[in-house]
């Protein structure tokens, strides 16, 4: 990994010398556009016509800016990736940087004759150097950097062409020079000072506008890295509660399967002593029908999408089996209606979900005296109805909309209890509702379709 | 006031003081005007070869001016010798220009050697030279220098403009050449002297 920076660090400052040496010739190699500029002036003074000089000015400001941001984005690359950034301080690293870029202008001049603007080119590397250190120490983007860097080299040019700033010794070299002249000859010293600003003041400001922005947009973008990290944690924590849940799960089964192993543990000791064939013959009928219970009850839990023809009163008694009943501060009504249809489901995985919104009902809460929990099953056209209403302090509205995400809990839970009742329920073609009002209570109504809304065959393969 | 806003303040006060500044120097200049001295009598007489020292654009302004003041002229920024014939006034715009050297193909020194053989047919054929400069004192460097130099000692009547002779340099050869000599505000100020040669 280090050796692989290592590489890619090198290769960054072979660039940056590349740039540093297509800055020095470039001149060399675009020799013909800037013949092209003094040729656009000698038309502006033979035809008197200023246009020429502002289209001038621009060819000349452009070309300028190109070399300049090449040798600037060059030596930022060597900077940085040399190391000299780490065994240097930021002040002196400052004014070698800056030292290396007028060096490498004056050598460009020498190379290719092309004079150089030393006040302006300053000027602007200043505010380059101001801009690099905001927005590259926090985007590292050399795309960035360039397109404001170019802005900035782009609009400092302007400043060239302006005979208000002549005295400042701005715009001195051959071409301004000839531009500000040929400007003056035929009357046009203002025009020239107005592009000037009309060029330099926005792409000033555009320079720094896309500073603020590219920084803010990094940093939003770092913000939504973090924020996907916190996701991320969240999703491994609910992951975490969730293996907690099915470890539960897992635990109130294997107790469930304790029934069933006593039975036949029994009846095989009877087994052992018992002479009477019809006796044994009973004994093993219900050793049978004790392992068919226990598979079922395996299956129920290994397979979500098993099913089972079920007595709504034995998925109650099971329930009711679960349930802990020892707080005499609580109490449950039971209101079990007669001729209660039978269903079609998980029957652990559904006793599981019923029992989560129970537990809920008994932990929530109360500001009575004492809690009062009513469990009414009853039929209903085309399936049963479950109700599960408590006297709790029940769910603030805004609250309510949010219960089914999961983790969401209002008590201190792992708010893991509704989502899987939801989907159990959902997933046996059921459905459920919950309404609240503070401080009265909730109610929780469940609907699960009777086994006559499933066909023979439909039964058949799914178990 | 936040801290932002006061520096935005200061930063547009400081281009604006700039700005009034430059503003100021340069009318200061253009009310310092100096009393342009037109030559007494005309010295010059057509046709005219309009050529260039040091190949800056300048010369095109003074071609300009002489076609606007209807001065017959032929215009050879890189006039020979052999272009001197039927030739009765020389005019030199001095200003030297790397990149114009490098556009016509020749160097510092060519430009020399093309000089003074120019001027040796110019004496050779009694013709009357003029030199005209009209760059700043920036401009006025070494090669520049150099190049006025050679030519102001076979010169007769020299224009300059005030900025350049800042520190005496055109003022200082005019006087040891005893030549005829103006200085100028800028550019602008120019067609006057110039008529003032033929005219």
């Amino acid at each position: 990994m280090i050796k692989k920076e290592i590489i890619y660090n090198k290769f960054l400052m072979l660039n940056g010398i590349l740039l540093i040496l297509f800055g020095l010739f470039f001149p060399l190699i675009i020799q013909n556009a800037w013949f092209n500029i003094i040729f656009t002036i000698r038309n502006a003074i033979s035809v008197g016509d200023s246009g020429h000089l502002i289209l001038a000015s621009a060819s000349m400001s452009f070309l300028y800016a190109i070399q300049s941001t090449c040798i600037f984005l060059g030596a930022i690359l060597v900077t940085y990736y040399t190391g000299l950034k780490m065994t240097l301080s930021k002040f002196k690293l400052t004014i070698i940087f800056l030292f290396a870029i007028i060096f490498f202008h004056i050598a460009n001049h020498m190379i290719s004759d092309l004079p150089w603007e030393p006040v302006s080119t300053t000027l602007a590397l200043v505010i380059a150097l101001f801009i690099v250190d905001k927005l590259f120490g926090e985007t590292n983007s050399l795309l960035q950097v360039s397109i404001v860097i170019i802005q900035v080299f782009f609009a400092f040019q302007w400043l060239n062409i302006m005979p208000l700033f002549s005295v400042y010794h701005i715009g001195q070299s051959d071409i301004p020079y000839s531009i500000k002249t040929a400007g003056l000859y035929l009357h046009a010293g203002s025009v020239l000072n107005f592009t000037g600003f009309a060029f330099f003041l926005p792409f000033i400001c555009s320079a720094f506008i896309t500073t603020t922005l590219f920084i803010s947009y990094t940093r939003n973008i770092g913000m939504m890295k973090d924020n996907y990290e916190k996701e991320r944690e969240i999703q491994t924590m609910k992951a975490k509660a969730l293996e907690s849940r099915i470890y539960k799960e897992v635990k109130s089964l294997v107790h469930d399967l304790k029934t069933p192993l006593v039975t036949i543990k029994g009846l095989n000791s009877l087994l052992a002593v018992s002479r009477d064939s019809e006796k044994l013959e009973e004994y093993s009928g219900r050793i049978d029908s004790s392992v068919d219970k226990m598979s079922e009850m395996i299956s129920s839990f290994l397979y979500e999408a098993s099913r089972q023809k079920l007595n709504t009163l034995d998925l109650v008694s099971y329930i009711r089996a679960q349930l802990p009943l020892e707080d005499d501060t609580i109490k449950i009504e039971l209101k079990i209606a007669e001729n209660l249809p039978d269903i079609y489901v998980n029957k652990i995985r559904m006793a599981r979900a019923i029992i989560n919104i129970l537990e809920n009902a008994i932990i929530v809460p109360c500001t009575k005296p004492y809690k009062h929990i009513i469990f009414e099953v009853k039929p209903m056209y085309k399936g049963l109805y479950i109700m599960i209403e408590d006297n709790g302090i029940g769910i603030e509205e805004e609250n309510l909309q949010r219960i089914w995400e999961l983790g969401f809990s209002t008590n201190n839970t792992s708010g893991l209890g509704l989502t899987f009742a939801k989907q159990v329920i959902e997933d046996n073609e059921g459905t459920i509702g919950i309404l609240s009002q503070v401080n009265k209570g909730t109610v929780a109504t469940i609907f699960l379709p009777s086994i006559d809304n499933f066909s023979d065959r439909a039964i058949s393969e799914r178990i | 006031m936040e801290k932002k806003t006061i520096k935005i303040i200061i930063i547009i006060a400081a281009i604006v003081i700039l700005t009034l500044n430059g503003a100021i120097i340069e009318k200061k200049r253009e009310g310092n005007v100096y009393s342009l001295p037109s030559l007494p009598k005309p010295i010059a007489k057509e046709y005219v070869l309009i050529t260039s020292a040091g190949q800056s654009t300048d010369a095109y302004i003074v071609n300009d001016i002489a076609n606007k003041l209807m001065i017959h002229n032929y215009f050879m920024p890189q006039a020979k010798e052999n272009n001197l014939e039927s030739v009765n006034t020389l005019v030199f715009v001095v200003g030297y220009s790397e990149l114009g050297e490098k556009l016509h193909g020749t160097s510092y020194e060519d430009e020399k050697k093309r000089i003074v053989k120019l001027l040796e047919k110019s004496v050779e054929e009694n013709l009357v030279v003029i030199t005209i400069y009209i760059g700043g004192k920036q401009q006025l460097e070494e090669n520049t220098k150099g190049l006025l130099s050679l030519i102001i000692p076979n010169t007769d009547y020299l224009i300059g403009t005030k900025e350049a002779n800042g520190d005496g340099f055109l003022s200082d050869q005019a006087k040891n050449n005893k030549i005829s000599f103006t200085l100028i505000n800028g550019v602008n100020d120019l067609s006057e002297p110039f008529a003032s040669a033929f005219r």
